[in-house]
């Protein structure tokens, strides 16, 4: 479990919490203790719905410990999401900092998972309960980890990590990255995202470096981010383009020079803003990390001496073999597939130790994305004569929304059981913060006004607002092919000559597109 | 006001003088994003995030009114030693 034998020490800069070491350790053997008594046992799957506190990292270190599985939960889902998350993962236990709301809980409960409140065992002490340390440790083959990347409407598609594959990436990422740099890191990442808990969190932290949380999606500590690196002596941190959009209109840069090393991750970082980025931050070491959650994150980046930006360069692989080849398919042998020539654009697949076991439940999937033990990425790129990686584009359909993956099959499935919806199409289009957002054509049985708020009322209920989308159009009909195949990228083509629906029309009660 | 109604800030959101934007996480940053853009074209400049502490000044929208109305009496924005921190 621990990558050094020991951890670092957890802060929380916002409330000024900080565990070192030792009450690291104090609290991680009374939640054993807490677990052992609720019956936890080895296999168990658990839900953890408080990332981003100092209770999630010690409750992770007592799950793993007697062999369970964690899955750690956004917090923003509705309860519809929670309870098809709950659904396709049965999980043992639901666990909260306090209680979840009674709609979630009495869907967790029909399901037959406990809640639990994670604050119940501020009220043991040592002295009452002394933790059983199991006698065997969970085994390498045995699953760690499950991050829910889309399907929270419909099907989940859960990545399930071993503790082997994320062993392999952090002791991948020590030997390409050393450590020095990553002394005191902030996270300003979910960690139910693989790039904040697998990389930005977990590879220093258990390798015995220390980690500063915050809660994620905070535009209040976005301008204030020079103050707060300044303030904790951070010396890393990794971010998505999105971030770094906001901060540089923003917030007043460090003075203090103690970042060494910046990470910009999860979405495509153009040439222009890495040099604004370096600027801003006062170190020529920002890269641009490429990472999947299914190899367990970053997995290349530019970590090259002297590297000169440029738009879609990512650079060197970390614990991993990058091949481009002219061919997605899974039906044949990869010794058969035509490599790519310097330059040219292609396929990206990804041969690591630290690729998942598998999506959970979802045998049909795993099979679409992995052949002979290569990972198929779904992105478009090429590797140049000196053997960088650049990224040209993807094949995948999500939208990625400032590094959040947004899938449009997930709005399509809730809109469509919408009683008066006849047809839809979710889409992305090109926003200036996030780099994509979300659009919608929706075709209903009726245009009133009351229609489209009833459609609002529902969408809110089941989809996270980060799922919403921003841009709605209501359609006579869903632009198809000839051959009568829906095509997002035409039907978002379409859509973008048409004015977008004002919803403070329709809603009239601060309901509003945001397109203002 | 009317502009940020037009935010999606969500079903609860009952904007008041009191209402707290930034420190209380209403806005998210696609809204933050939005505001500045909107507050630029208002003043007819760029902010300059080092002159003022945005999360003290936007925090309310009288704060954000009365940063605005500062920035166009003074001409020239951040040109104000009571901005400076």
């Amino acid at each position: 479990m621990f990558v050094d034998l020991k951890v670092g020490s957890l802060h929380e800069p916002l409330t000024g919490r900080r565990w070192d070491r030792s009450e690291i350790m104090r609290r991680w053997a009374l939640r054993v203790a807490f677990y052992q008594d609720r019956g936890l046992t080895r296999s168990d799957r658990v839900f953890l719905h408080f990332g981003n506190t100092l209770e999630f990292f010690v409750d992770l270190l007592a799950i793993w410990t007697l062999g369970g599985c964690i899955a750690p939960i956004d917090p923003r889902l509705t309860p519809f999401e929670v309870e098809t998350l709950a659904t396709a993962a049965t999980p043992r236990f639901s666990v909260w900092l306090g209680a979840p709301d009674t709609e979630t809980e009495k869907r967790l409960a029909s399901l037959g998972t406990s809640v639990v409140d994670a604050a119940e065992s501020s009220r043991i002490t040592a002295a009452d309960k002394a933790a059983r340390w199991p006698e065997e440790s969970a085994g390498l083959d045995e699953d760690a980890l499950i991050l829910f990347t889309s399907g929270t409407t419909g099907r989940p598609k859960g990545v399930v990590h071993t503790h082997r594959s994320l062993r392999a990436r952090w002791i991948s990422l020590r030997q390409a990255l050393g450590l020095e740099k990553y002394r005191r890191t902030l996270c300003l990442l979910p960690t139910h995202f693989g790039h904040g808990l697998i990389c930005n969190c977990l590879f220093p932290w258990l390798s015995g470096q220390d980690l500063f949380v915050v809660p994620p999606f905070r535009p209040d500590l976005v301008v204030e981010l020079g103050g707060l690196i300044d303030r904790c002596e951070i010396t890393f941190l990794s971010s998505v383009p999105s971030v770094w959009r906001l901060a540089l209109r923003t917030a007043r840069p460090p003075g203090g020079h103690t970042l060494e090393r910046v990470f910009c991750g999860s979405a495509p970082l153009s040439a222009q803003l890495w040099r604004d980025i370096q600027e801003w931050t006062g170190t020529r070491e920002v890269w641009n990390a490429y990472g999947i959650t299914e190899t367990g994150s970053w997995l290349a980046g530019s970590s090259v001496k002297d590297l000169v930006v440029e738009d879609g360069l990512i650079g060197e692989p970390w614990g991993s073999i990058v091949k481009v080849l002219r061919a997605a398919a899974l039906d044949v042998p990869l010794g058969l597939a035509e490599e790519c020539g310097s330059g040219e654009p292609g396929y990206v697949w990804v041969n690591t130790p630290a690729l998942m076991r598998g999506y959970l439940g979802r045998d049909d999937l795993t099979r679409q994305v992995v052949r002979d033990g290569w990972f198929l990425t779904g992105d478009i790129g090429l590797v140049d004569e000196r053997g960088l990686l650049f990224l040209r584009g993807r094949e995948r359909e999500e939208i990625n929304k400032g590094g959040m993956k947004v899938y449009p099959g997930d709005i399509d499935a809730v809109v469509e059981r919408f009683e008066e919806t006849l047809d839809v199409c979710a889409f992305g289009f090109e926003d200036a913060l996030h780099g994509e957002n979300v659009g919608m054509a929706v075709v209903l049985k009726a245009r009133e006004p009351v229609h489209v708020r009833r459609l609002l009322e529902w969408m809110r209920r089941h989809l996270a607002k980060h799922q919403m989308p921003l841009r709605w159009y209501v359609l006579d009909e869903i632009p198809r092919s000839s051959r009568g195949k829906v095509n997002r990228a035409s039907v978002a083509e379409h859509c973008a000559r048409l004015a977008p629906l004002d919803l403070r029309k329709f809603a009239g009660d601060g309901l509003g597109s945001g397109d203002s | 006001m009317a502009f940020i109604q037009g935010l999606d800030l969500g079903p609860t959101a009952d904007l008041s003088d009191e209402t707290s934007l930034l420190r209380s996480g209403l806005f998210d940053s696609t809204a933050l994003f939005h505001l500045v853009d909107w507050i630029e074209r208002q003043i007819g400049a760029p902010v300059d995030p080092t002159a003022v502490d945005l999360v003290r000044e936007w925090d309310t929208v009288p704060g954000i009114l009365s940063f605005i109305a500062r920035q166009r009496d003074s001409g020239a924005f951040g040109a104000d030693e009571d901005d400076r921190d």
